[in-house]
């Protein structure tokens, strides 16, 4: 308490310093003449009644200064002095001032902005309670001893699970869905979710208007109700107060709009933003479906441990391939955290390339301002020798450098800032509409960025102030001193090892521009990839018919052909043909081959219409692909031999598809040769697309179909 | 000076002697201050007027003493300390610590 009271007193005094001073300085003044005027009482000359009492009252310079040092914080106040000095010294020489603020600024700028873009993405903690609790779970193959990745789950594998998880509060399925909405004007496709029981309750968030979904909701035969996103409320509503109880025309039916949601909901960013939300009330078709279709949260129990929930899992899994046991499929039950998924996200290549570019753009700026300040430190040298001839101790003029090179890297830092705020912005602006499918509004500043600048602003000081200033206390001071106006350090050995530096500095900016360039040169091949499929001129459009219209294979073959034809009459369309799923694009359609080799193969497959490979600009090896039907009922596929995967060889294997034949409709053709190697996202999962083409045109899949349109030429506006 | 026949202020007893003063005398100026110890002590101790005030200083921050503007007796403008409730309670405090520490030490003298 009173340690604490004297502290405060002692900051305080920290401002009071000039009254303080002078009160002091008055009352010791006073004190002189009392005694002063006492001696002359006494009878002695004025002379020697000054002397009394300076003898009576003791040191006054000393008392003065035990005074001052009792007042305030002598250590603040001598960095305080420093900190002075050194602004005073950065607005004498303004020119390298503003270059060194300047070079700081880029560097602490692009790192701040790489920073903040990767914080707002990835590492913002998720706004809801307790956020560590929150975990996705989901079925991975098992390739050899590598686990996949996540993949969807069965809904009735996802029932078993609350059945017998004991370690989660909640588990709750959900499936990311595009609704069609058609409020009167051109329909539109919204993003959005079908969601069990519980979604909302499971990840704490409260509906800033009317309700969540009730039991009722769930239950079948109920009123089809929808909870909307604040953003799609305020965007496609205006945010009217009065929408709850009104109906929305969704998928073609009318469903009553029963709450609004607050804010973007983040753990949708793994799956792409949700913009409304329905019950997820399974059809029997989804519950006897045979492959993984819903996706799964679930929030641990207060002070249950990931990895237990893992292990409670993998008996769960165990326990369950034993009452079902199916060869085909080999399946191990993942958990991840939530918050660890979204940050996993930020080991993608591209990000880790761009960090370490912008480590180099820093690493880069820190050695040029280095090497300034080495000149000047040189320069300085006779101001040095003039301190440490008036005593001042090495520690002390190192510590002065440093406190300098601090004030330029703090006012770099701060100019980075606004650097990195413009660069947000503008990124913002570009990518805002992208990001808003992903939950996210756009970049921001926040206190975390503010302190990641800072600690940078603080690490490049030492970075590049330490070298200067241990070089620059470092003065022969008669030297320097008998040399005059010269200001230069003497002494041959001292300026060669000054040299050594600017070359060992200059050398190492060199290398360092040369890897930043590198760096920022696989960026930009990253972009540029050559994936095997011409990107110019190309079009996509996805459409997808309303099951309740579309009720029959028949019905929506009709409209998909009638798609195709209309697509093709655009203008400026040469070329348009259907696909499952886009090239490059790594869906879930994918094969696993069974045969002698002992590790599974999984090959990717494409489902496309006649003039696909016209459509996409696909080149085919040895010219026309050679189709040749093979019959559905057989579930034997021909694996021809290719270039890519040796150890497939030309032996037959029995294909496992990602979908179920029956859903696909045969008959279908596989073609003997593959096309140009299409890559699929990353390296790892470099399988060959076969490529695969129904007889009787495009048939109804587990999915939407895709359009792939090839502009002409010349109508290229951009 | 001989040695012995003036006693250095022992530490942390000045700050004991102010408090008294203060309170017997009411406010009183740094030079009052200084006076009144020479008075007491009747010139046996060895007091450099001047370290009465970062002792005052310290008093202050601690919250014990308070001190404003005022006139001398012959109307000359000087600064007045005075004793808070606080330093009314640091006071007792001391002077049973003092007599405490003084009791032992005259016993040890005593027993030898």
């Amino acid at each position: 308490m009173n340690v604490l009271r004297v502290f405060l007193n002692r900051v305080s005094g920290l401002w009071t310093k000039r009254r303080m001073e002078a009160r002091m300085q008055e009352e010791l003044h006073c004190h002189l003449e009392m005694l002063e005027q006492e001696a002359r009482q006494r009878g002695e000359s004025p002379e020697e009644a000054r002397y009394a009492a300076l003898r009576e009252f003791g040191g006054v310079e000393q008392t003065k200064e035990i005074c001052r040092e009792t007042r305030g914080l002598p250590a603040v106040e001598a960095v305080l002095l420093d900190v002075r000095h050194a602004f005073r010294g950065m607005l004498r020489v303004p020119g390298f001032t503003l270059l060194v603020v300047a070079v700081l600024a880029v560097g602490i700028g692009a790192s701040t902005t790489v920073f903040s873009i990767l914080n707002t993405l990835f590492y913002k903690p998720l706004a809801y309670p307790h956020p560590e609790q929150l975990v996705m779970m989901g079925e991975a193959y098992t390739r050899g001893q590598k686990e996949g990745p996540m993949a969807p789950v069965r809904y009735r594998d996802y029932e078993e699970w609350q059945r017998q998880a004991q370690s989660f509060d909640r588990i709750v399925a959900y499936r990311p869905q595009g609704f069609i909405v058609n409020s009167g004007g051109e329909p539109e496709r919204v993003r959005g979710e079908r969601v069990a029981r519980g979604y909302f309750e499971l990840l704490g968030v409260r509906p800033m208007l009317g309700r969540g979904f009730s039991a009722g909701d769930h239950s079948r035969g109920g009123q089809p109700v929808v909870v909307l996103s604040e953003e799609y409320w305020r965007g496609a509503l205006g945010g009217r107060a009065d929408v709850i109880g009104q109906t929305l025309r969704l998928d073609g039916s009318a469903v009553t709009i029963v709450g609004v949601m607050p804010g973007p909901l983040r753990a949708t960013l793994i799956e792409g933003g949700a913009r409304m939300w329905t019950p997820l009330i399974p059809t029997t078709a989804e519950l006897a479906y045979d492959k993984g279709s819903v996706s799964v949260l679930a929030r641990l129990k207060p002070g249950v441990a990931l990895a237990s929930a893992r292990s409670e899992m993998a008996v769960v899994s165990q326990r369950l391939a034993g009452e079902h046991p199916d060869p085909d499929r080999d399946f191990t039950i993942r958990v991840d955290g939530l918050q660890a998924t979204l940050a996993a996200a930020a080991s993608a290549p591209v990000a880790k390339v761009l960090i370490m570019a912008v480590v180099c753009l820093l690493l880069i700026s820190c050695v040029n301002v280095s090497s300034l300040l080495l000149g000047r430190a040189t320069e300085r040298s006779k101001e040095v020798a003039l301190r440490i001839a008036m005593g001042a101790d090495r520690w002390r003029l190192v510590r002065q450098f440093l406190t300098e090179s601090l004030a330029f890297a703090l006012a770099g830092g701060a100019a980075g800032v606004g650097l990195a705020y413009l660069a947000i912005g503008w990124c913002s602006a570009r990518m805002g509409p992208l990001m808003a499918n992903d939950g996210v509004d756009g970049f921001e500043i926040d206190g975390r960025v503010l302190g990641f600048a800072l600690i940078v602003s603080v690490a490049t000081a030492v970075v590049f102030g330490i070298l200067p200033s241990l070089r620059g206390s470092r003065v022969d001071v008669s030297g320097t001193l008998k040399e005059g106006g010269r200001g230069h350090s003497g002494g041959s050995r001292r300026q060669r090892l000054t040299g050594m530096l600017v070359m060992v500095e200059v050398a190492l900016s060199v290398v360092l521009v040369a890897s930043g360039g590198l760096l920022l040169y696989s960026i930009r091949q990253f972009w540029r990839f050559d994936w095997g499929v011409p990107l110019d001129h190309r079009l996509t459009m996805q459409a997808t018919p309303i099951e309740r219209t579309y009720d029959t294979d028949g019905k929506r073959r009709v409209f998909y052909n009638q798609l195709l034809a209309r697509a093709r009459e655009l203008p400026g369309v040469e070329a348009a043909a259907l696909v499952n799923s886009m090239p490059i694009h790594t869906g879930a359609h994918s094969m696993q081959a069974k045969g002698a080799a002992a590790e599974p193969a999984f090959a990717g497959y494409r489902v496309v219409s006649p003039g696909y490979y016209e459509a996409a600009g696909l080149g085919l090896r040895g010219g026309v692909p050679s189709l040749s039907p093979i019959p559905a009922t057989a579930r034997r596929w021909r694996w021809s031999a290719n270039r890519w995967q040796p150890s497939c060889g030309r032996a037959r294997r029995r294909l496992a598809p990602g979908c179920r034949w029956t859903a696909l409709g045969g008959p279908w053709w596989a073609s003997r040769r593959t096309c140009r190697r299409v890559w699929s996202g990353r390296r790892s999962t470099r399988s060959p697309f076969r490529i695969c083409r129904s007889a009787r045109g495009p048939c109804v899949c587990c999915c939407a179909w895709r359009a792939i349109l090839r502009r002409r030429r010349r109508l290229c506006g951009r | 000076m001989k040695e012995g026949s003036k006693a250095d202020v022992l530490q942390g007893t000045l700050d004991l002697m102010v408090l008294k003063i203060l309170a017997t005398m009411g406010p009183l100026h740094g030079y009052g201050i200084a006076q009144r110890v020479q008075q007491v002590s009747e010139n046996m101790l060895q007091l450099n007027q001047g370290t009465l005030y970062p002792a005052l200083l310290r008093l202050e921050q601690r919250g014990w003493i308070d001190s404003e503007w005022g006139r001398s007796d012959n109307n000359r403008r000087a600064r007045y300390y005075s004793l808070t409730a606080a330093g009314q309670e640091q006071l007792a405090v001391e002077a049973e610590n003092w007599e405490r520490m003084a009791g032992v030490i005259t016993r040890l003298l005593q027993g030898t």
